[in-house]
């Protein structure tokens, strides 16, 4: 058992005992001990099956947000995962005296379909994931990889690894991590391309989309309850079929809904199961607010729960008489 | 290629009458006469209605087989397409296929005293059986029909309810309205249909009953029977849930291994109680 | 039928050849990873040592979006046309035998015989001449070998069927539209191997397979009531998101929608796949929801998986693809949900 996954399950078991809470939510061991599956433990039984290590990627947030819970409970969230926690509390999504944050500093998740080739994922049992790259010990062998070869493309410029809001942290805090890409390159050269460059790119990307909608509802930003999407059969301008102009109106309409208010957790991407870079288009909006208004990332501190950003506020007295 | 399992065909609209509040019944004929000759359905079936570009709902027709000229659908407007069908007059077009679902079974009925129970709209999907019954009315004996609507207002089918059914052989009708307004002018009963039944409270000896209406009278009419010594295969009721295909395929009104708009809406008390469904619902 | 050989340099002659006079559908890698199958131009796009594609083979016969017929309307005028019907002959090469079973499955549901079989896909069925391909290396989620009648080399219904050995192929002919192609196109096949070959080779691949899961009896517990009432679902749904990755890209899943594009008077009527993981796919007039929570969704994907299909068509609804566990962002997994089932009763 990793030493994270021992501290994990003795805090939880240690909020459950003291009636703390009636649920913490974490991860467990999913099909194989490399993939992960989210666990809702309200039984000490039960928190003996969290566990902790790299491949905890879901945001738990946002399982929290539909207004299931009644009761007080405990989450446990990495850096990005805490921008979410903001993030749902900006929104009134989570009630911030019934949930207790539990933050695990981070170095960085592994992308399985990134190492699947040069590992058997399914024979896995442990992995370190340091400044200097990832190990993965199989049942046969120890691999040495690159972080670029074995992180998730998000985890590889990540600025936030510590918790930004958390009632307590559980581990040492990860220092500065290296900076193996720089995603916003990525997005600027994209966007430098011609115009009808650009148009291919999406194109090929969207006519993929199968309107799955996990993107959307494993968003951070995404809190509405009756989603626009959802009611077509109302509306003219979007239909349910799969054609690329109506792939292109859900990616570019959605697009706007999130801007100034995606926290760049690159959920949407990783369960895009067609691998739709959605991400960029998000983080092209997000970089634009920024240099037409001056937004730059939202939700980093505990202080912008009040302060909810400018896209995402709608106040009385806005000049604005239209919005 | 085979026949487009989903396309509807053309029909007029060759009358529309103000049936209670809210509701409207529409004659329509198909435009092929061949098919409409040839459209056959049982009681208790469906058609899909559409008017392109809205939608399509399942609709139960409310005419008999034995009047074949024309179909009749009573129709509640309580949706987007239902809102539109509203709107059309006669000599409008509306689209159509069928005949779709189950139909009573009315040769099992065949020999059998018979009980209606219905509230509000739900005598529509009953009057197609209910007329086809008297329109054989040798092949079945006595008739009850214990009806319930909100208000006096909201009776549907009220030439046939107040002129033409008291007035054949072996008939009794039982009326009951929820409650009335001042200028109703109604010197009937007021109240539930659950509790009219258990006053007429038939004898479940050599009788079949049928009942359709809001899902809460449902629940009580089933009751009630249940309590009266009725078994279950003496009490025929039908299921509603959203459609579209209507021709099983979909999936949209699965319960069990069941579709109800292929298997249904017509089911005895026996095959309601094989399917899965959660306790409270 | 028959036991034949191509090499594999042939192969790829062999669909070049057929592609003048057919229209090839084939896995092809769309995005780096990301395999669909799609039309082909050229023998050099198809991929052979693919695990599985995301898209099932289902979107060929029942495409994500079908048009139903076109219509011009008007308040007292009605038109309604059968769009053209497609006049092509069509090969589907590479399909896995999950997808294969798959197909097999939704005959059931589309290509019944009765009054309601649905025109679009069997014109499609019978236009298509299915050759199958073997798992050489079964992928980290499979699981078809614990499902009965299923295995990574079973042929199901394909016409043809092609297990990789060293250097060539082991070609099964097995029906007569399989003996058709063959016989058309004979120069390209040689005689070598046997049944026997074929069952030594099955044993080896077979024992690469990672998943496995014990199905039996699951239809019957499944039918308890204490397993429909259980908190089980309940919990189970907590962690899941509600989209529609499982559902489309299974294999099996058939659900599906019927909407309108109109514009003025005219228009068309089409049919898209949907799903019973969107809140709205069961809810009814007046805000009335059989299917209200996420506990009653999740429980109806798999009971209409592991027990209702099986109730009604005599088979299991599930070909152990392993895809919706793969791609579920949550990895809520069948597997697990089949021993945990067992479990409870
Ligand atoms: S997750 Fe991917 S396929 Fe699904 S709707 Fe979003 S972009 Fe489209
Ligand atoms: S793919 Fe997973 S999260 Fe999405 S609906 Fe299916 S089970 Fe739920
Ligand atoms: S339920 Fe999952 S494993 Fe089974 S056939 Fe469907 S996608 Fe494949
Ligand atoms: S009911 Fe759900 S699981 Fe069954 S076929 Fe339809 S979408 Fe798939
Ligand atoms: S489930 Fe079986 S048949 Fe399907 S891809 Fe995997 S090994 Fe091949
Ligand atoms: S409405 Fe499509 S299956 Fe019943």
């Amino acid at each position: 058992m990793s030493k994270e996954t021992e501290l994990v399950r003795n805090k939880a078991k240690e909020l459950l005992e003291d009636g703390d809470v009636e649920l913490v939510v974490g991860y467990e061991e999913g099909t194989y001990p490399s993939r992960t599956t989210p666990l809702f433990a309200d039984t000490l039984e039960k928190a003996e099956r969290l566990i902790w290590n790299p491949f905890c990627v879901n945001s738990l947030p946002k399982l929290l947000s539909k207004g299931h819970f009644e009761d007080k409970l405990a989450v446990f969230v990495k850096g990005c995962d805490s921008r979410t926690v903001i993030r749902l509390l900006q929104d009134n999504q989570l009630d911030r005296d019934e949930v207790i944050v539990l933050g695990i500093p981070c170095n960085g998740n592994v992308d399985l379909d990134k190492i699947k080739d040069k590992v058997d994922i399914t024979t896995i049992i442990e992995v370190e994931v340091t400044n200097n790259g990832v190990n993965v010990k199989t049942e046969g062998s120890t691999e040495e990889l690159s972080r670029e070869e074995a992180l998730y493309d998000k985890c590889l410029d990540c600025r936030f690894p510590n918790p930004v809001i958390a009632d307590e942290v559980i581990g040492n805090e990860v220092s500065e991590l290296p900076k193996n890409k720089n995603k916003d390159d990525e997005v600027a050269s994209l966007a430098n391309k011609s115009v009808a460059e650009k148009n291919e790119f999406w194109e090929a990307h969207f006519e993929r989309c199968l309107r799955c909608y996990a993107c959307r509802n494993a968003c951070s930003a995404c809190t509405c309850r009756d989603c626009l999407f959802d009611r077509d059969e109302r509306s003219t301008w979007l239909a349910k079929g799969k054609t690329l102009s109506d792939n292109e109106a859900f990616h570019i309409t959605r697009a706007f809904h999130v801007a100034g208010r995606c926290v760049d957790c690159g959920e949407c991407e990783r369960v895009c199961p067609v691998g739709i870079p959605v991400q960029k288009l998000n983080r092209k909006i997000s970089l634009d607010m920024d240099n037409l208004f001056g937004i730059g990332e939202i939700a980093t501190s505990e202080d912008d729960i009040d302060n909810p950003p400018p896209l995402g506020t709608f106040l009385t007295e806005d000049p604005e008489e239209f919005m | 290629m085979s026949k487009n399992p989903l396309r509807p065909y053309p029909a007029t609209i060759t009358e529309v009458r103000d049936e209670s509040v809210g509701i409207k019944t529409f004659k329509v004929v198909l435009d092929d006469e061949e098919m409409m000759k040839d459209f056959n359905q049982e009681p208790g079936q469906c058609a899909q209605l559409s008017i392109m570009g809205v939608g399509e709902a399942m609709i139960s027709i409310t005419s008999p087989r034995t009047r074949s000229e024309y179909l009749e659908f009573s129709i509640a407007a309580v949706g987007k397409l239902t809102d539109v069908i509203h709107e059309l007059e006669e000599g409008d077009k509306i689209a159509l296929r069928g005949p779709l679902g189950s139909s009573f079974p009315y040769q099992k009925m065949q020999g059998k005293d018979l009980v209606f129970i219905a509230g509000g709209i739900g005598l529509a999907p009953l009057r197609s059986l209910i007329n086809f019954v008297f329109d054989n009315r040798e092949d079945y004996g006595h008739v009850d029909i214990i009806y319930g609507a909100r208000s006096p207002k909201h009776l549907c089918f009220k030439e046939e309810l107040f002129e033409t059914w008291p007035s054949i052989d072996d008939v009794d009708l039982y009326l009951t309205v929820d409650g009335t307004d001042e200028d109703d002018n109604w010197d009937g009963r007021t109240g539930y249909v659950p509790d009219y039944l258990k006053d007429v409270d038939p004898d479940p000896e050599g009788r079949i009953t049928v009942t359709c209406g809001p899902p809460i009278m449902i629940k009580f009419v089933l009751e009630a029977l249940q309590d009266m010594g009725f078994e279950d295969e003496q009490i025929i009721t039908t299921l509603e849930l959203n459609m579209k295909c209507g021709i099983g395929k979909c999936g949209r009104c699965n319960i069990g291994n069941k579709y109800i708009c292929l298997d249904g809406p017509v089911f005895d008390l026996t095959e309601i109680k094989e399917l899965p469904i959660d306790k409270e619902l | 039928m028959s036991t034949k050989a191509i090499d594999k340099n042939k192969l790829s002659e062999l669909l070049n050849s057929l592609l003048f006079k057919q229209t090839l559908i084939a896995p092809v890698e769309a995005e780096e990873d990301i395999l669909l199958f799609k039309n082909v131009e050229s023998a050099d796009q198809v991929v052979l040592d693919y695990q599985n594609t995301i898209t099932p083979v289902k979107d060929w016969f029942f495409s994500q979006t079908e048009e139903l017929f076109e219509f011009k309307n008007k308040i007292t005028e009605l038109e309604i046309n059968d769009l053209p019907a497609t006049d092509g002959e069509y090969i589907l090469f590479g399909a896995r035998p999950c997808d294969l079973k798959s197909v097999e499955l939704l005959d059931l549901v589309f290509d019944e015989d009765g009054e309601f079989s649905d025109s679009f896909y069997k014109e499609k069925r019978d236009r298509t001449t299915i050759i199958g391909l073997s798992c050489s290396e079964p992928g980290a989620y499979c699981f078809c070998n614990s499902l009965d009648g299923l295995s990574p080399t079973a042929t199901c219904n394909a016409d043809i069927m092609l297990t990789e050995m060293d250097g060539d192929y082991l070609v099964e002919v097995l029906t007569d539209k399989g003996e058709k192609l063959v016989s058309d196109n004979s120069s390209y096949f040689s005689d070598k191997y046997s049944e026997e070959d074929k069952e030594t080779r099955t044993e080896e691949i077979v024992s690469n397979m990672k998943l496995t899961v014990d199905v039996d009896d699951i239809e019957a517990i499944m039918q308890k009531e204490d397993v429909y009432l259980s908190d089980y679902w309940q919990e189970l749904s907590l962690k899941c998101l509600g989209c529609a990755v499982c559902t489309y890209i299974c294999p099996t899943c058939h659900c599906y929608d019927i909407r309108d594009y109109s514009r003025g008077n005219a228009g068309i009527r089409y049919r898209c796949w949907d799903s019973c993981m969107f809140n709205d796919f069961t809810e009814a007039a007046g805000d009335h929801n059989p299917r209200p929570t996420r506990r009653e969704r999740v429980r109806q994907r798999f009971m209409h998986k592991l027990r209702f299909f099986d109730e009604r068509y005599g088979d299991t609804g599930c070909v152990g693809c392993g895809r919706c566990l793969e791609k579920c962002p949550v990895n809520l997994d069948i597997t697990r949900v089949i021993s945990d089932v067992k479990e409870l009763a």
